[in-house]
């Protein structure tokens, strides 16, 4: 079961919104709800699904992902043929004629070749849930698809940068950027192997610069496109705003409990600092907090994450604070996010609104 | 494959003292701290040591223990020359029997350390609570050429008749061993810690396993009979935090010492790191009508009502409108709404019951709430049910 299917989770035609938290890191290892790393739901996701073998396509800024996804066994993904390969842009072949997201994909192709797996798994980090593609997989070999595109209906997607499917019965037969159809796809699809390389092959030999768009989305018509929707708890990536909404929404108790700790519990790199200091003084509410963080004010409605410190004194509001950031006495913030690093001095105010929350750069001192 | 340093942690211990704690899983398995487990300090002083040879003995109730070591890998111990062993009693040709004694454990190992063709023995015990860099010790006994070198810890004086008293000269040299003398010369209290220089110790100890009328204790055996041979005994004066977590009580105080800002290097050390078998749990969740105060609290927990001086481990929920006061909570707790707990130590896995009432009579060892006790109590209102 597990040599099925192959993973690879796209991160080079990402063109995210996401200001300062991308300025020294790749989207994909953007702390999320404390402890996680965005990528974490997508390995989880490939993991419960059946995947042993994952592939990222990292096209830069990606020393903190290398870091991050260094242990497989963090990931729970055991067994001694579980890996996870993340690919940097390396290659000098003189002789590559390969553009835009081929250039990966083509150079990338031992990836594939050297896979037993007759199908591939291809996700971009856009869409989070915490189910499992098991029921989509089963579906795509039921109906000997070519390729699956997964799905949801969804009101209240993201506008302008989710595509929306149209579909007859069972096959899809056309995807722009109507609002108006509530039928997202979620940029997460199953293709068979010996297709992808046949797609690929045509694109690079064509000039074309991005696998998903000119190999698939304008030639739906060419192959079997079935189309699988997921019915669960999901979040859209993508824009700061949306981050932000998205970490406040998962400090609703029963959602956070459901998501983060249930049948799927996502994994992510091991942490050895100890357990949570609330000091004599110390304030909590509604609020998620991570291993070796020290409180002595006020916080509300905020996550942070590993060795976060909130001095006497100090009042955070719908706050997410990255790593090692320290927020000293008398400093009151309120919808904010604090990258990695950063110190907050005294009596200092911070104040965002929920639909553009102020960003502290990593390592500044405000 | 040569090593310089074989260590040989010593886990097979019952620990009858701590009582219901110890009832099913051996004493260094005990959870302490929020995250760890108690052996996780020496395990984590041997990886900070850099000392990667290192057999642990186990005997006791071994299932927790065993599979919480595993192959070593949370303190870099799973390696291809040396690492973690777990060493239990076995039967060969010639005989089957138990340890008994801890001199008797690391003879019945012999062939487990002379594979390694060591240079010095360390010998360790796995129930104790403390930062220490074992390579300074054998340095210290390298210096000074020893034979043996045992680390002590200064105790007040009222508490030495409780101790192993070692008594030296100037230059640390030691003339006299004494077990809980009734009028210490010093208070110089052995911690259990040995380095030998393995040629020198290993005749001693195959004599010893001869010797029927020995108890085959390192502190009862084989340091007299090395004083007595007027062998080179030294000993290193360790300074800082340490403790024996022997009793309900000391193990009770020692976890409550964490949250004493001056013991908080213990655990938050960047240095001297504690590492624990980390579950990669999300980050505990703190609910809506909370008062937490110092206390500490794991991941994986889901937390409502009154926290203070305590310690709630992985995995721990509270519900609405707890009182939870001046207690250690084990991982996979449920307190459901209402419990009151003061001073009380709640075991892996109980459910407290919405509304139960469970306090310690001031003066009395903390109770320790398990599966079992856990109606009595209830019934009783503290008391077990004798």
């Amino acid at each position: 079961m597990s040599n099925e299917i192959l993973g690879l989770i796209n991160l080079v035609e990402d063109n995210d919104n996401l200001d300062e938290l991308t300025y020294f890191r790749n989207a994909a290892a953007i702390p999320f709800m404390g402890r996680y790393r965005v990528i974490d739901f997508k390995i989880s996701n490939f993991w419960y699904s059946g995947v042993n073998v994952i592939g990222v396509f990292a096209n830069n800024k990606f020393r903190s992902l290398l870091d991050h996804l260094n242990r497989e066994e963090d990931f729970g993904m055991e067994g001694r043929k579980s890996r996870i390969f993340v690919l940097p842009p390396d290659w000098n072949d003189p002789t590559d004629i390969s553009r835009g997201d081929l250039k990966y994909y083509h150079n990338h192709m031992d990836l594939f070749t050297r896979s037993s797996s007759e199908h591939v798994i291809i996700s971009d980090l856009t869409y989070i849930t915490n189910d499992d593609f098991r029921k989509a997989f089963l579906h795509h070999k039921e109906v000997d698809a070519d390729i699956t595109l997964i799905g949801e209906v969804h009101d209240n997607a993201p506008t302008g940068s989710m595509l929306r499917m149209s579909t007859e019965e069972d096959r899809v037969t056309g995807l722009n950027y109507d609002e108006s159809n509530p039928h997202v796809y979620t940029g997460v699809f199953i293709i068979k192997k010996d297709l992808l390389i046949d797609i690929i092959r045509y694109c690079v030999n064509n000039f074309k610069e991005s696998m998903f768009h000119q190999g698939i989305r304008e030639r739906l018509s060419e192959y079997k496109v079935s189309h699988y929707n997921m019915n669960s708890t999901s979040f859209y990536f993508g824009t700061v705003e949306r981050y932000f909404n998205n970490s406040m929404k998962l400090l609703d108790k029963e959602t956070y409990r459901e998501f983060l700790y249930g049948k799927n519990r996502v994994m992510t790199k091991i942490s050895t600092r100890p357990s949570t200091l609330y000091k004599a003084d110390s304030k909590v509410k509604n609020s998620v907090l991570s291993n070796g963080v020290v409180v002595r004010g006020t916080v509300e409605n905020s996550v942070l994450s590993r060795n976060v410190v909130i001095e006497a004194g100090a009042t955070i509001k719908n706050a997410v604070i990255f790593a090692n950031s320290v927020v000293n006495s008398g400093a009151y913030l309120e919808n904010v996010i604090i990258d990695k690093d950063v110190v907050i001095k005294e009596n200092r105010q911070l104040i965002g609104t929920e639909n553009k929350p102020f960003i502290a750069a990593k390592r500044t001192h405000i | 494959m040569s090593q310089k340093t074989v260590a040989m942690l010593l886990a097979g211990g019952k620990g009858t003292r701590l009582g219901e704690l110890t009832k099913d899983i051996a004493k260094p398995a005990v959870p302490f701290g929020g995250k760890y487990r108690i052996i996780d300090f020496t395990m984590s002083n041997l990886a900070n040591s850099r000392i990667s040879t290192v057999g642990v003995l186990v005997q006791y109730s071994p299932l927790m223990l065993n599979k919480h070591l595993g192959i070593g890998a949370p303190w870099g111990l799973d390696r291809q020359a040396g690492g973690l062993s777990t060493l239990s009693p076995y039967s060969d040709r010639t005989r089957s029997s138990w340890f008994s004694g801890t001199a008797d454990a690391i003879v019945k190992n012999i062939h487990y350390i002379e594979q390694f063709e060591p240079k010095y023995l360390l010998v360790l015990s796995g129930d104790h609570v403390y930062q220490m860099n074992y390579r300074q010790m054998i340095d210290f006994h390298e210096e000074n050429e020893a034979d043996a070198t045992i680390s002590v810890i200064e105790v007040p004086f009222e508490d030495a008749h409780r101790f192993g008293i070692l008594n030296t000269n100037e230059d640390g040299s030691i003339y006299e061993f004494e077990e809980k003398p009734e009028n210490p010369k010093s208070n110089n209290a052995s911690m259990g810690i040995y380095v030998f220089t393995w040629d020198v110790v290993k005749p001693y100890l195959i004599a010893d396993e001869q010797d029927e009328t020995s108890d085959h204790d390192f502190g009862k055996d084989i340091i007299p009979a090395l004083l007595k041979d007027k062998r080179r005994l030294y000993a290193y004066t360790f300074e800082g935090y340490w403790k024996d977590v022997g009793t309900i009580q000391s193990y009770w105080e020692s976890n409550m010492d964490l949250l004493d800002d001056n013991n908080q290097e213990l655990v938050t050390s960047r240095s001297w790191e504690i590492y624990p078998n980390e579950k990669n749990l999300p980050p505990e969740y703190i609910g809506e009508d909370t008062e937490i105060s110092n206390s500490m609290i794991s991941p994986g927990s889901f937390i409502e009502g009154r926290i203070k001086d305590s310690i709630l481990f992985n995995a721990v929920e509270t519900e609405k409108d707890v009182s939870i006061q001046s207690s250690i909570i084990h991982p996979d707790v449920i307190v459901r709404s209402g419990a009151v707990l003061d001073r009380v130590i709640v075991m892996e896995g109980v459910e407290v019951p919405a509304g139960a009432v469970i306090k310690t009579p001031e003066g009395q060892e903390p109770i320790v709430i398990s599966q079992s006790n856990i109606r009595a109590l209830i019934q009783s209102g503290g008391h077990e049910n004798e």
